[in-house]
């Protein structure tokens, strides 16, 4: 009883880092809130099966991913929606809107393949490890840490931060740490 | 003060003569330095992110783990909820 509430203090405590995961996912945030609904009563039906004192935030991710691609399988192709209009949706959240390259920035994200997008937000943004990643996504530890880097290098392209591309992969890699003289 | 949280992005980018601050602020776990993200692109996806994340949990889910929480303790032994 008193571990019910745990738990249930526990489940709180990820909603955030769930809803974020989610809306990078689903790309609307009704969807994104309702994938967490559904994980949330997922795990209380089998939180039997979470071993205490391992990583419930990872654990919970990874019911929330699965329950995003099996209600992708359903529903095909419709889920995956085309280019823009995930911006758009979550463009009408209120916290976005005084955020224009917020906007810039998650129209770029929505152009990575979801994969991608995926082992780039776990790592870079979520906080786990490459390890925990590899074990949310059921791949190996090389294949997330192979997206990461092509994430990257598509979300520097799609965002300039390479400037005229004159430069070359070097130069580009020093503008997107800031170091390179300007011009 | 560069590091502001508030600090828009373009501001971000002007301060970008000096190398914006060598380590990207909450680089979590220091083995995973190696394929560290460069820290325009880090940052961005962290306010992305977080803008997120820093909203209040909905009412719609507390209240949800509130009765799943009440179905269980009505179903393991009849126990006295009382309310809240």
């Amino acid at each position: 009883m008193t571990t019910d509430n745990d738990f249930r203090k526990e489940l709180l405590e990820v909603i955030p880092n769930l809803r974020a995961f989610a809306a990078s996912l689903a790309g609307s945030f009704d969807r994104a809130d309702d994938l967490v609904q559904e994980t949330l009563v997922k795990a209380w039906d089998k939180q039997h099966t979470f071993q205490p004192g391992t990583n419930l935030k990872a654990w919970l991710f990874t019911i929330l991913r699965n329950e995003f691609y099996t209600q992708m399988r359903k529903k095909g192709r419709e889920v995956q929606d085309v280019d823009g209009v995930h911006a758009m949706q979550l463009a009408g959240h209120p916290e976005q809107q005084g955020h224009l390259d917020l906007q810039d920035f998650r129209k770029a994200l929505d152009r990575l393949p979801d994969d991608q997008r995926e082992a780039l937000i776990l790592i870079g943004a979520s906080g786990f490890s490459y390890e925990e990643a590899a074990e949310i996504c059921h791949c190996a530890v090389g294949t997330i840490k192979s997206r990461v880097s092509r994430a990257r290098t598509r979300l520097a392209e799609l965002l300039q931060i390479d400037g005229d591309g004159e430069y070359g992969p070097d130069a580009i890699s020093s503008q997107i740490i800031g170091v390179a003289p300007a011009a | 003060m560069k590091d502001a949280p508030g600090l828009t992005m373009d501001d971000r980018e002007k301060a970008g003569s000096e190398p914006s601050s060598g380590h990207p602020e909450q680089s979590d776990k220091g083995d995973e330095m190696t394929f560290a993200l460069p820290s325009a692109i880090g940052d961005r996806l962290k306010a992305y992110y977080n803008d997120v994340a820093a909203e209040p949990v909905p009412d719609r889910f507390l209240s949800l783990l509130e009765r799943l929480d009440q179905a269980e303790s009505r179903n393991a032994d009849v126990q006295d909820k009382d309310g809240e």
